[in-house]
């Protein structure tokens, strides 16, 4: 998924990749800054904490 | 009796249901060599053989990754190995309060058995006094039946896990002794084979799952089978390979789902006693012909997310349960 300016899937630049992430995958990358996310899935949901904007995304189920 | 050379479904069906008869490997061998037209008797042969031995209930299961990543092993499926450049990245234990949040969610779920697993190579001291805390935490708080998920484990920590309240152990045998070496170089088999033989020993219920579609052959998935005999599992978690990002097998094909179908059919047909539950790589590998495995064979099933991955909604399984009329319940091996 490209939601924002990176890639949640790989991080890269919107421009350069417009969503590689897997509909079985949780976020794994920071849509604002493209850096890593801390990702913690349970059984109802996930959420992803990117530590450089200060910022958690979460979800629920397979898309 | 049926023929066994001229119809070896219904022999098969007939040696379970009405002798109780376990089938040989060579039956076995037999059945895996029929043709795709044959599934569809396999499948019903197989529902059979769960309901005379099993009954129609379901048994529900979350699991939750309570320590993500950063394991030193190599089992060549896995993200959160440190050796691969994957996307999943190391994080600290989860904390107490984090855990019963995750079992909360859970029991509201409908599930009866929640899973704590652990990306170690075995559990350190400061792992077995979470853990000694967090079962009989969780057990009290929501009622749910506790497994554990730890790797390897030695015979004190396999006593103290029990006395702890740990209902189940999961340790996968993953594949065949023959084709282990292919997919993890960092323990053996054997290691493996002794956890499991350690967890009954202490009367825990054992969970020893199988990885389907790594590139063994039919051969040695019949060589799994009778492994997974001399273990004596309650429960088969039964994972088809999902392909991770990173992953030494990241580029192998999915399975196909006549094949996946085909060998749900031969794991009840072999194991007729087990709680034989869908795991990962479900919803890749059969996408809306998954209802095709609970009247094949399952009579379990992980609901929700998995460890790292995406499951579907758990409403979808239940809608799914009802429509097949299987009552959601809590399962124990037939002894």
């Amino acid at each position: 998924m490209a939601e924002g300016a990176h890639c949640t899937g790989c991080g890269r630049p919107a421009a350069e990749c417009d969503g590689c992430g897997r509909a079985s995958d949780p976020w794994h990358y920071c849509p604002a800054c493209g850096r890593w996310l801390a990702v913690q899935v349970t059984p109802a949901g996930w959420t992803a904490t990117c530590r450089t904007c200060a910022t958690t995304h979460r979800g629920g189920h397979r898309t | 009796m049926p023929d066994a050379l001229a119809d070896p479904i219904a022999a098969a069906r007939a040696a379970l249901v009405d002798e109780r008869r376990q089938l040989t490997l060579d039956e076995l061998a037999t059945l895996a060599a029929l043709p795709d037209a044959d599934l569809p008797a396999l499948a019903e042969a197989a529902h059979a053989v769960r309901l005379a031995w099993c009954g129609s209930t379901v048994e529900i299961e979350g699991i939750l990754s309570a320590k993500t990543g950063g394991c030193p092993e190599d089992c060549h499926f896995c993200s959160q190995s440190s050796r691969f450049e994957s996307p999943v990245k190391a994080l600290p234990l989860l904390t107490h309060d984090e855990v019963l949040a995750a079992a909360r969610e859970t029991a509201e779920l409908g599930a009866s058995e929640f899973c704590l697993v652990y990306a170690v190579r075995g559990p350190d001291e400061r792992l077995m006094a979470h853990l000694e805390d967090v079962v009989g935490l969780v057990r009290g708080a929501t009622g749910l039946n506790v497994a554990v998920s730890a790797g390897i484990l030695t015979a004190a920590q396999a006593t103290r896990l029990a006395a702890a309240g740990t209902h189940r152990y999961n340790h996968n045998l993953e594949t065949a002794r023959s084709f282990f070496g292919e997919i993890v170089t960092t323990h053996s088999w054997e290691e493996r084979f002794a956890t499991c033989r350690l967890v009954r020993d202490e009367g825990m219920e054992l969970c020893c799952g199988v990885l389907l579609g790594m590139g063994e052959s039919d051969a040695q998935r019949i060589e799994l089978i009778g492994q997974l005999r001399e273990v004596g599992p309650a429960e088969v978690p039964v994972n088809f390979l999902d392909p991770r990002p990173g992953t030494p097998l990241a580029d192998r094909p999915l399975m196909a789902a006549r094949e996946a179908l085909r060998w749900i059919a031969l794991f009840r047909l072999a194991l007729p006693d087990v709680i034989l539950r869908y795991a990962g790589g479900r919803e890749v590998t059969l996408g809306d012909l998954q209802e095709l495995g609970m009247t094949g064979g399952i009579n379990a099933l992980i609901t929700g997310n998995y460890l790292t991955t995406l499951g579907r909604s758990p409403q979808e399984d239940v809608v799914m349960l009802r429509g097949l009329k299987m009552p959601i319940g809590t399962l124990s091996k037939v002894i």
